[in-house]
């Protein structure tokens, strides 16, 4: 019952937490005392986190700011690498295999594909990596560990939001203007982050013990870009497959994405958003406790 | 005085079931679950070597602390002291709550700020100031605090201009300069600190030193590690020792240090640690010799002034200390025999020599220096007996070292000037200083 305080609401909690320590009326030298046993304190937690709030930041910053660091061309790498992916796919898989694409420029599938595809996958991956490349504050210092994977997050949102930009430029030199649907788009990015975040976490702490998962999750991701709709649109599949496709959680992201986007209401499948939804939802409950479940040994088993 | 740690029965299990530390692989985990029980019995040799083997050996334990149970007072400065693997780091890792533990229960009043390294966090790429806000951070600092702290911390680690310099670029003195005065700069109620001081030069060094001194003397409550029985001596006043897992002491530094660095020699050394004689030649005596064929050593002891052989002197009587010695042949230089005296730590306390110099004509011969009463404080020291002559080139006859290994001890009530001070009293020497005590003209009150 370590997690029970998840189901209820965080700021009433945390207030109520607070309470006795700002009040003025106690006892002015009152110290914050801290209790240590075999289990990691679940009561302070979230409120150790939301202390925490600014080493978020911090580790995210961190991230962005070395990454770009000593490159030439700098943050337009955003842009580069998925313009690259994004001529290879239109030339193969429009130009060369043929695919229907709609009556949509061939492009743009491919774009709306690929941008949800790029924040699920790179938030899954660093979100898996994050431990592992922070094992050395892991090891010396103490701070809620699932401030790691959050922060790890960033660096993707990042990444999308620039190739937004590409997404513009291509839409205006076609000519096309996205509908009412595109306010809905922050929905289906923040959907796709926390169904990546909430395997993310899981995988995590498997591969702070199990270095296995390094080598399986850029291979798992290879063949995901090509079982998920991102080179093609999700109809070019027989009907009687669809259903089944649609446990693939990435397709619900990607078609509500596209819908977003190009609103072709055509290309929308409900079971799969509906599976997408149920898929985060139950991702990220899980993730959470199972990361908090071994969020205390971490420290042991790298 | 109220607490700041309080500690109950800590025990912290690890289970190595796995090579080194590179984390386990995957297969170990299946194979556990194809194969639940080992699926051969191999024959292993009495003597052969132990078995690390994960499939062979999956429960194998190991109690990095274990009943573990201490009370520090607020601004109480404790270092914490025993041989390596002796659980000091386990027992910081989990008071600063990176790990957890395995049974018990701390309690702990006020912020913690743990100093298990220096620059923890530290990246390459960014600049000086960068880093000083993201190690800030990770240590625990509010964005508005370092901006606050910030002038200090760079004129604390006198980086100067290039603070705006990528860190890969400076030099490793001034990267640990920076990372350093970072975590000078933590304001916390208990700070745990690990051998960190042992960075940067000398001079550096001196400056940590004086800052620990100045945190420490705003009441904080600080817990340190370190090897350096000296620093330990000088930064706290209470030790922890721990060997094992186990708490063997927690007592004043004096006692606790002292009580460490005599089982270090006990388990070092297979013969008893005191020697009150030795005759040449001792297998166990090192006779360190630049000339041959003049004056060789024939033995030493050390005795009381009634002439009893013992290494074990009351502080308040003389201790004879005696060399005897063949010149082989009549010498047409001086000799010069010499006592250099070291404390338990190895530290040369002095050299005594003799007003004049000892006959050079052959024959047997003793010399003996007599240390006055409290010359020597209460504690072990060693005697390297020796024979020089200055004048010649090299000029060492011999230098027995370590051959003579006393202890000077101290009954209640022989020393007046403690004046009712009952803990120990520390430092090399206790002499006999002359004092004059008189009162001010014109003080009295009228």
């Amino acid at each position: 019952m370590q997690n029970r305080n998840l189901s209820i609401p965080l700021l009433p909690r945390m207030k109520q937490l607070l309470r006795p320590r700002i009040s003025p009326a106690e006892d002015v030298d009152a110290k914050p005392v801290t209790i240590i046993t075999s289990r990691f304190a679940s009561e302070s937690y979230w409120l150790d986190v939301w202390r925490h709030r600014e080493l978020i930041l911090f580790l995210a910053w961190r991230d962005l700011v070395v990454r770009y660091k000593q490159t030439v061309v700098g943050i337009a790498w955003t842009i580069l690498k998925p313009l690259t992916t994004l001529v290879v796919y239109t030339f193969i898989f429009g130009r060369v295999a043929g695919l229907p694409s709609h009556g949509i420029p061939y492009v743009l599938l491919v774009l709306s594909g690929l941008m949800p595809w790029q924040l699920f996958s790179t938030v899954f991956s660093m979100a898996s990596e994050s431990l592992i490349t922070n094992s050395h504050l892991v090891s010396k210092v103490y701070f809620p560990r699932i401030i790691i994977p959050v922060s790890s997050v960033a660096i993707s949102v990042v990444d999308n939001l620039v190739a937004f930009v590409l997404m513009a430029v291509l839409m205006l030199w076609y000519g096309m203007m996205p509908g009412w649907q595109v306010l809905l788009l922050p929905f289906v990015m923040l959907l796709a982050v926390l169904a990546a975040l909430g395997i993310g976490l899981i995988i995590a702490v498997l591969n702070a013990q199990f270095r296995d998962f390094r080598q399986l999750i850029p291979f798992a991701m290879q063949l995901g870009i090509f079982v998920s709709p991102v080179a093609y649109a999700t109809s070019v599949l027989p009907e009687k497959w669809r259903i089944l496709y649609a446990l693939n959680p990435v397709v619900g992201i990607i078609d509500s994405f596209r819908w977003c986007i190009l609103g072709e209401g055509d290309l929308i499948y409900p079971p799969s958003i509906i599976f997408t939804l149920v898929f985060a939802a139950v991702t990220m409950v899980a993730g959470i406790k199972i990361f908090r479940r071994h969020e205390a040994d971490i420290a042991d088993v790298m | 005085m109220s607490y700041a740690i309080r500690t109950e029965g800590l025990g912290k299990r690890y289970s190595i079931n796995r090579g080194g530390d590179t984390g386990r692989s995957l297969r170990d985990l299946l194979g556990s679950l194809v194969r639940p029980k080992a699926s051969q019995p191999k024959i292993i040799e009495p003597d052969s070597e132990p078995v690390i083997d994960a499939r062979e050996a999956p429960s194998r334990e190991l109690w990095a602390l274990k009943d573990v149970g201490f009370d520090i007072a607020e601004g109480e400065r404790v270092g914490i002291i025993g041989a390596n693997g002796a659980g000091k780091s386990t027992l910081l890792k989990i008071l600063s709550r990176v790990t957890t533990p395995t049974e018990g229960r701390i309690e702990i009043r006020g912020k913690v700020a743990s100093l298990l390294e220096v620059g923890t966090g530290f990246h390459p790429d960014l600049t000086g100031k960068e880093n000083i806000f993201l190690n800030g951070a990770i240590l625990g600092m509010s964005a508005r605090e370092i901006r606050r702290k910030f002038d200090q911390i760079v004129d604390f680690s006198g980086v100067g201009n290039f603070i705006d310099t990528p860190v890969k670029h400076y030099s490793s003195g001034m990267y640990v300069r920076l990372a350093f005065a970072v975590s000078a700069w933590l304001d916390p109620d208990i700070l745990i600190v690990d051998e960190v001081l042992a960075v940067g030069d000398a001079a550096f060094q001196k400056k940590c030193a004086a800052r620990m001194k100045e945190l420490t003397k705003e009441g904080r409550t600080v817990l340190f590690v370190s090897h350096s029985m000296s620093s330990v001596n000088q930064m706290c006043q209470k030790a922890l020792y721990l060997e094992n897992g186990r708490v063997v002491a927690f007592k004043s530094v004096e006692e606790a240090t002292v009580e460490y660095q005599r089982d270090v020699i006990e388990v070092t050394e297979s013969q008893p640690w005191h020697r009150s004689a030795f005759s040449v030649p001792d297998p166990n005596i090192e006779i360190y010799s630049e000339r041959s064929g003049e004056v060789i050593c024939l033995g030493g002891s050390i005795e009381t002034e009634d002439g009893v052989c013992t290494a074990h002197l009351p502080i308040e009587r003389p201790i004879h200390v005696k060399l005897r010695y063949r010149v082989l042949k009549d010498l047409s230089f001086p000799l010069a025999p010499n006592f250099h005296f070291y404390d338990e730590g190895g530290a040369r306390v002095f050299i005594s020599m003799p007003p004049e110099s000892s006959p050079s004509a052959a024959g047997e011969y003793c010399v003996t220096c007599i240390v006055s009463p409290f010359e020597l404080n209460n504690g072990r020291f060693y005697v390297n007996p020796a024979m020089s002559s200055f004048s010649q080139q090299p000029p060492v006859h011999f230098s027995a070292y370590e051959a003579l290994r006393f202890e000077v001890m101290e009954e209640p009530g022989v020393d007046a000037r403690r004046h009712g001070w009952e803990r120990p009293l520390p430092g090399v020497s206790r002499p006999r200083l002359p004092w004059l005590i008189e009162r001010l003209p014109g003080s009295g009150l009228s």
